[in-house]
């Protein structure tokens, strides 16, 4: 899977705003970013789908609760959900820590185009779903927004082999390393 | 089977392994979400029944249900594992047939640092205690597997070997490209784990028979130690949100012969596959011959991620990282300013340095710790081997105990106590060891004489079961001006040592010219005539382009540089630095021109002082900047990279200081970090930059810091300014309580504090002095607060 990045997310996430655009140098700064994040990344996804049930303010899949009222609501219409999980890999950390030794500009923007790249990389990941998991899809909702409480991730980690299979594994505050990587619940209305 | 031993039976038998336990144990009766290794204690039959099913299968070693049997996940490791292996011991022996007991260990689910959280020394620890107790209870051997990390695997054999006389076999769980979850493909892999000096090297899980007959061709090609391959019973398919494997029976036994046809000694199963499976692979493959795995003879270094081979391309060890004659890292190292270390490495990586010499002795410095740092700090932004260089033992052996890979050790030489020194160190670690042709009565004059003491260092490598491949040969310079035939003898030697003793050679080139002006054009002609004279390894600075331009150039002539793609890329490099001169340096640092800027500073030296410099150019043009970023015209990158010019700038001045043995003033020392429990460290690394270019001294303690650990700092310190960072809400709990500890023991400290999820208010309840909203803001609040 070739992975993209988009200059405008990018840019945003650097901080750019009221409609301003990078320069023409920091342009090329992105794309020396991408060519030498694209040869250091192992991009990889995983997803399983499991039925679940709704309380009044969470939902519970395969006897662990998730409360968010916010995806309760989201997932209003949908019959199974997707969890979801995709990274970069090891190769991103290493090269903005590479950078934050010798350039800070540059390790802001490898961040910065990382993220995008993960995104870009949840984005195809989620489409391929499509074709193996018929129905309709939402859009991805992550542990950590919305009223979920970030500690669930514990839980998403025991549902979904994000260790075994991708090799990232939690902090004791249910941070993730490695960093560029997305967890996610994906409802799925089915026909 | 107990009086047969395993390395024996090993080498000449074919092992079979059993297959999956998980889904075995589901099927008799483990309950779900249940922890296997619980098992053990409270229904042993149900163990008891999956071990019978693989011995009836025709199984002769036998894995214990211990896979996740760590502290991490269990209070009683100990009694876990005794009981584990004392089931697959009383199974065996009710069986009535022959097997071994293997000591199951996996992953312990944690990444190590610096990728996670976890100290290598803790998952030692963790492996040790599985390792102690299945020891104590009687198993034949030791099976690290499913492993993807080699760090991982470094931790888990030293904790094996070191605890046990037992052997060790590792196995790895590649993706289809041949690939651990942290990098290393399967070169880096084998030859990393061919320096541990493990007994059998294996894949398992991951994937199918198909995609693990590729990776095994790939194995053969570098590993001289017998091969095992536990394949799952195809790639899985989830159906409904189960799991399944498709691969039957029959099929299975049969990519297994192929498998074992091609260069596998061991065979097993891991997930989908069942007794059946087994089974039926044994009965297909018992009877046939066992291809004896060659001696590959290859001189390699590795580190986390990549391999080193000596070829015929010479190889370029880089040389910066050595105080001797470098007043700048000698001040960097008393400092303790790692930056400037890791710079070095950074920019003789990217000049095309295929290894980097790291040599940090200075008599007044604490050298195992500052050794052990560098190399851990190196090779978390590097994956250039390095080569450890010391001839202070201790340090030699805590960095090659850490090092992550097989590193080059610089050096050994003929004296006896250095050889009994350095010798064990290599062999248990691994590495390729440099090897100086001097002894007790010095360097002899002769190339006869210093061929002679290879000869006795082969010898004496040998009794250690340290095999010539991993020597390369140093034949030693002495500079041309006290004996004009001293170059003349090390080509010499270099010829003799490569075609008599087929061993590799290295040389420190620059030597050659001591006492004589221009010494560039002597090292460039002197380092080409040794390449052509058999030179395997130069060690030089990459940054010079004399020399490597004598490197491209000789590539390029011996038809070792495949289109002239690095002549030419190397030809292109030089000519994009060509220096412009008609921008200023106000307009350089605003415009982030670093190479410019640096030009300028250079040229402004020659007529202003430094502090003139500094405080009439430097920071005019960062405040133009940095208003601009406050007014929104400018935005962080373009506001760090004037920050990173300015920086280039102070460089050139404080290397001007040092030399000149100024004094610089400074403007307030800050102590900086991101707090415990939180590993967002680039907000605060920002700050730093901002914060140095603008003339404070920072003391950066980095990230995950503990409230008691920034308490102590300070006070040491003497510091009057905290700045703090963190980005999540669950971290600024920590971040309140290294304020509370901080004033507690100092009321008069001030401390600003940062991060996404802080704000104005937010920062006043935890009891910070100061916020500051972004980068910017925070050298503001210094600038206002050492002005007072």
């Amino acid at each position: 899977m070739l992975l993209k990045y988009d200059l405008h997310e990018a840019a945003r996430y650097m901080g750019y705003k009221h409609g301003a655009e990078p320069s023409e140098e920091i342009c090329e700064l992105c794309e020396v970013a991408y060519n030498e994040l694209c040869k250091v990344i192992t991009p990889k996804y995983i997803y399983k789908e499991y039925e679940f049930t709704r309380t009044n303010d969470g939902i519970i899949i395969d006897g662990t609760e998730f409360k968010s009222t916010k995806l309760l609501n989201h997932l209003k219409d949908s019959n199974t959900i997707i969890l979801f999980g995709a990274t970069l890999g090891v190769g991103a950390d290493t090269l903005v820590r590479k950078y934050s030794v010798t350039d800070a500009a540059m390790t802001s923007i490898v961040h910065c185009v990382g993220a995008s790249m993960v995104e870009n990389l949840c984005d195809q990941a989620c489409e391929e779903l499509k074709n193996t998991i018929k129905g309709d899809h939402k859009y991805r909702f992550s542990p950590g927004y919305g009223g979920l409480d970030i500690s669930s991730q514990a839980d998403f980690f025991k549902l979904l082999p994000m260790t075994k299979q991708m090799g990232v594994t939690l902090s004791e505050n249910f941070l993730m390393t490695p960093t560029k990587t997305v967890t996610a619940f994906i409802g799925v209305t089915k026909e | 089977m107990r009086t047969m031993n395993f390395n024996e039976f090993f080498n000449n038998s074919i092992l079979f392994f059993d297959g999956a336990m998980g889904t075995e144990l589901q099927k008799n009766g483990l309950k779900k979400g249940e922890l296997p290794e619980n098992l053990n204690i409270h229904s042993p039959e149900i163990v008891a029944r999956v071990h019978k099913s693989y011995l009836d299968a025709g199984c002769n070693i036998i894995s214990t249900n211990t896979f996740g049997a760590n502290s991490l996940k269990f209070h009683n490791v100990n009694e876990i594992v005794t009981k584990a292996v004392e089931i697959t011991k009383n199974a065996i022996a009710e069986s009535g047939k022959e097997a071994f007991v293997a000591l199951d260990m996996g992953p312990l689910g944690k990444l190590l640092k610096p990728y996670g959280d976890l100290e290598f020394q803790t998952a030692y620890d963790l492996y040790k205690e599985q390792v102690i107790a299945g020891a104590n209870a009687g198993a034949d051997l030791i099976l690290i597997e499913t492993m993807g990390d080699l760090y991982e695997i470094k931790a888990s054999v030293l904790a094996a070997k070191e605890n046990t006389d037992l052997p060790v076999l590792v196995s790895m769980i590649f993706d289809e490209k041949g690939i651990l979850l942290t990098g290393a493909d399967i070169k880096t892999a084998i030859i990393t784990l061919e320096g541990l000096d493990v007994d059998g090297i294996g894949m398992n899980c991951g994937l199918g028979p198909d995609q693990m007959l590729e990776l095994l061709k790939e194995m053969q090609k570098y590993s001289s130690t017998p091969i095992f391959v536990q394949p799952n019973a195809g790639l899985p398919v989830s159906i409904n949100g189960v799991t399944t494997y498709n691969v039957t029976p029959e099929e299975f036994a049969n990519k297994q012969l192929q498998i074992l046809r091609n260069g596998a000694c061991a065979l097993g199963g891991c997930c989908g596959t069942t007794p059946d499976h087994i089974k039926a692979m044994i009965d297909l493959c018992k009877n046939q011959q066992i291809t004896k795995i060659s001696k590959k003879q290859i001189t390699a270094v590795t580190s986390y991620s990549k391999t080193v081979i000596f070829q015929d391309k010479p190889i370029i060890i880089g040389e910066r990282i050595n105080p001797t004659g470098k007043k700048m890292l000698k001040e960097a190292l008393r400092n303790k300013d790692m930056d400037y270390i890791y710079r070095e490495g950074v920019t003789q990586a990217d000049a095309g340095a295929d290894v980097l010499d790291v040599n940090v002795g200075l008599p007044e410095i604490d050298e195992p710790t500052m050794m052990q740092n560098t190399v851990l700090g190196l090779q978390s932004i590097l994956n250039t081997p390095l080569q450890i260089d010391t001839s202070d033992a201790v340090a030699m052996e805590k960095a090659l105990r850490i090092y992550n890979g097989k590193p080059m050790v610089n050096s050994v030489n003929g004296k006896e106590k250095v050889m009994d020194e350095v010798f064990p160190l290599v062999k248990k670690y691994g590495g390729v060891l440099v090897c100086l042709t001097l002894d007790e009565n010095g360097i002899p004059e002769t190339t006869e004489g210093r061929i002679d003491i290879a000869k006795r260092i082969i010898a004496k490598a040998e009794e250690y079961g340290i095999t010539k491949e991993n020597l390369v040969f140093d034949p030693l310079c002495m500079t041309v001006s006290t004996n004009k035939d001293n170059a003349k003898i090390t080509l010499e030697c270099i010829e003799k040592l490569t075609n008599v003793l087929g061993v590799k050679t290295v040389l420190g080139v620059s030597n050659v010219s001591f006492g004589l002006p221009n010494r560039e054009l002597l090292n460039s002609a002197f380092f080409t005539l040794a390449m052509q004279r058999g030179l395997s390894a130069g060690i030089i600075n990459p940054k010079s382009d004399a020399m490597m331009n004598a490197y491209y150039s000789y590539c390029a002539l011996q038809g070792l540089d495949d289109n002239f793609e690095q002549y030419i890329a190397n030809v292109t490099d030089t000519k994009s630095e060509i220096k412009t001169t008609d921008v200023d340096l106000k307009t350089a640092v605003v415009k982030g021109l670093k190479n410019q800027a640096k030009e300028q500073t250079k040229l402004e030296l020659q007529t202003k002082t430094p502090i003139e410099i500094i405080d009439g150019i430097l920071v005019p043009a960062l405040n133009e900047v940095g208003k601009g970023f406050e007014e929104n015209t400018i935005f962080l990158p373009s506001l760090l990279m004037s920050a990173e010019t300015a920086g280039a700038s102070f460089e050139i001045i404080k290397e001007y200081m040092v030399n000149s043995g100024a004094k610089s003033e400074e403007k307030g020392k800050i102590l900086i970090a991101t707090v415990e429990g939180d590993i967002h460290d680039i907000g605060k690394n920002i700050v730093k930059v901002l914060l140095e270019n603008y003339g404070f001294s920072v003391i950066d303690m980095g990230k995950d810091i503990t409230p008691e650990a920034i308490v102590e700092r300070a006070e040491k310190e003497n510091i009057k300014l905290v700045g703090l960072s963190a980005l999540m809400t669950t971290t600024v709990p920590s971040m309140e309580r290294t304020i509370r500890l901080l004033k507690a023991k100092n009321s008069q400290i001030a401390v600003m504090v940062g991060g996404a999820v802080l704000t104005e208010d937010y920062a006043k309840t935890i009891g910070a002095d100061f916020y500051g909203k972004d980068a910017m803001a925070s050298v503001r609040i210094a600038e206002k607060f050492f002005a007072k």
